[in-house]
């Protein structure tokens, strides 16, 4: 018989994972985008000067 | 007036269906370009006379770039 | 056995089914099946090369994700980072075919295995099933590499039966520039964030990273041509052949590799459903609407998945593009599937 409590389980920790996991990964990339978007302002003046 | 028909994303110049002088239509197909090796059709966006074609094939376009100037 | 085996080597050359693969494997097919070659026997050709490398240490589908980390843009995906959620929507229905695989009878392992086929991802699918039901290989791998062949075919009726006209016609915001910083630094962030969640996960992720690393530093030219073409090509050689190997007829030719398949088909199903539906339901938030179609790209068969999603688009509204859009989901697909296979050998190998 299949353990029903275990395949929810399943389900729940891996598809709530997989989401959690992505959305996480979604603020760090924005959070990192805006970082470096600031940088490279001043980057480029460096490399400019 | 002169219409551009510009490149939708980063690709490479398949084929050019059109010559200078070419009565064209809208939605007639002009270029094909190829992105994510697939061929997709850039069809103008209006009727008009092709004044220029600026890539021939086997260019690499960046997104934005004119690639036909109807007049 | 030898007619499956020629069919698909057919199959392969005539419709250029995922010809890269299906070639070794329906050779390995029909060599595997002839009586006394024996090539599969311990000590054997194909048995070292099955046995060392997938069975055992399960080293050649990470190989496989340096090459594809290598070949894979992820520039659309750090442009809309929005798009990761349609990834994630889109295992949903490995999930659910993990349900109805219980549903059908299979234990636990089993089920988690033939669900990941809809995450149409060749590799990962191989790397889980050899870890948990490696007696299902050749089915579930034969059955994720024909439907993401498959996919033209089976993807844009869903397309059309869930999306309306005026969606499928939204035009999308041209990408923003990505810079080379964040080019870079995309794979060490999403190597920390995955791998600290799901240490599981760490052979599919970090080895993808590693190869998108090499493609995006610009220092390495030479490892990063060598990952996307002879590392790769090399590695699906005997990633072939062996997957081949593993389908002796009194293996395959069970009534459970009739259900893989049928299985296999509603992953697919349900992973293109849930994409679109996510994508519609993100549209009642956002300003910038999304076109619904890139949310079924989020299975990822990449770069198949935003192919369709642009032929069903141009299908409505010529001037439309949405190819660029679409790869953002689609490479969110393949991390969001590597991702599910580390929860499942997390939840499921104690």
């Amino acid at each position: 018989m299949v353990d029903w409590g275990e395949a929810f389980e399943v389900f729940f920790v891996g598809f709530g994972g997989v989401v959690t996991c992505l959305v996480i990964l979604q603020a760090c990339i924005i959070i990192f985008s805006k970082i470096a978007s600031g940088n490279e302002k001043t980057g480029e003046n460096k490399n400019n000067g | 007036m002169s219409i551009e028909i510009v490149a939708p994303m980063p690709g490479i110049v398949a084929e050019v269906l059109v010559d200078i002088g070419d009565e064209v239509s809208t939605d007639q197909e002009l270029i094909f370009i190829e992105a994510m090796k697939m061929e997709i059709p850039i069809c103008s966006t209006s009727d008009g006379k092709v004044k220029e074609i600026k890539v021939k094939e086997k260019d690499k376009v960046e997104a934005d770039q004119i690639l036909i100037v109807l007049g | 056995m030898w007619i499956i085996g020629i069919t698909l080597i057919t199959l392969a050359i005539r419709k250029k089914y995922e010809p890269l693969l299906l070639v070794p494997i329906g050779f390995g097919m029909l060599i595997i099946n002839i009586p006394l070659s024996d090539l599969m026997k311990e000590g054997h050709l194909l048995w070292v090369f099955y046995h060392f490398t997938i069975d055992r240490w399960d080293i050649l589908p990470p190989l496989i994700f340096i090459g594809i980390g290598a070949m894979t843009d992820f520039g659309p995906l750090i442009a809309n980072p929005k798009t990761l959620l349609l990834g994630a929507a889109a295992q949903f229905g490995v999930y659910m075919t993990f349900f109805g695989s219980l549903l059908l009878g299979f234990n636990l392992h089993e089920a988690a295995s033939i669900g990941i086929i809809g995450g149409a991802d060749g590799p990962t699918t191989i790397f889980l099933t050899s870890q948990l039901a490696s007696h299902l290989l050749g089915a579930t791998v034969v059955a994720a590499y024909s439907y993401m062949a498959l996919v033209p075919i089976i993807q844009p009726p869903i397309m059309r039966l869930l999306t309306t006209k005026e969606e499928r016609k939204i035009r999308m915001k041209k990408l923003r520039n990505v810079s080379k910083l964040e080019k870079v630094g995309f794979p060490l962030l999403a190597t920390l964030i995955i791998c600290l969640l799901v240490p599981n996960a760490a052979p599919l992720i970090g080895m993808l990273m590693v190869g998108n690393l090499f493609r995006e530093c610009g220092v390495v030219e030479r490892l990063s041509k060598t990952a996307q073409n002879e590392l790769i090509n090399i590695v699906t050689i005997f990633l072939g052949l062996c997957i081949g190997a593993t389908m002796p007829a009194e293996v395959f030719l069970k009534p459970q590799t009739l259900y893989i398949f049928f299985l296999g088909l509603v992953a697919f199903c349900f992973s293109t459903a849930s994409g679109l539906l996510l994508a519609k339901f993100m549209n009642l938030f956002l300003k910038d609407k999304i076109n619904p179609l890139i949310g079924a790209a989020g299975v990822s068969a990449v770069p198949m998945a935003a192919r369709v999603a642009q032929t069903v688009a141009m299908k409505e509204d010529k001037h439309n593009f949405i190819l660029m859009q679409a790869m953002g989901p689609n490479v969110a697909g393949t991390i969001g599937t590597a991702t599910a296979a580390g929860l499942f050998i997390t939840m499921l190998i104690k």
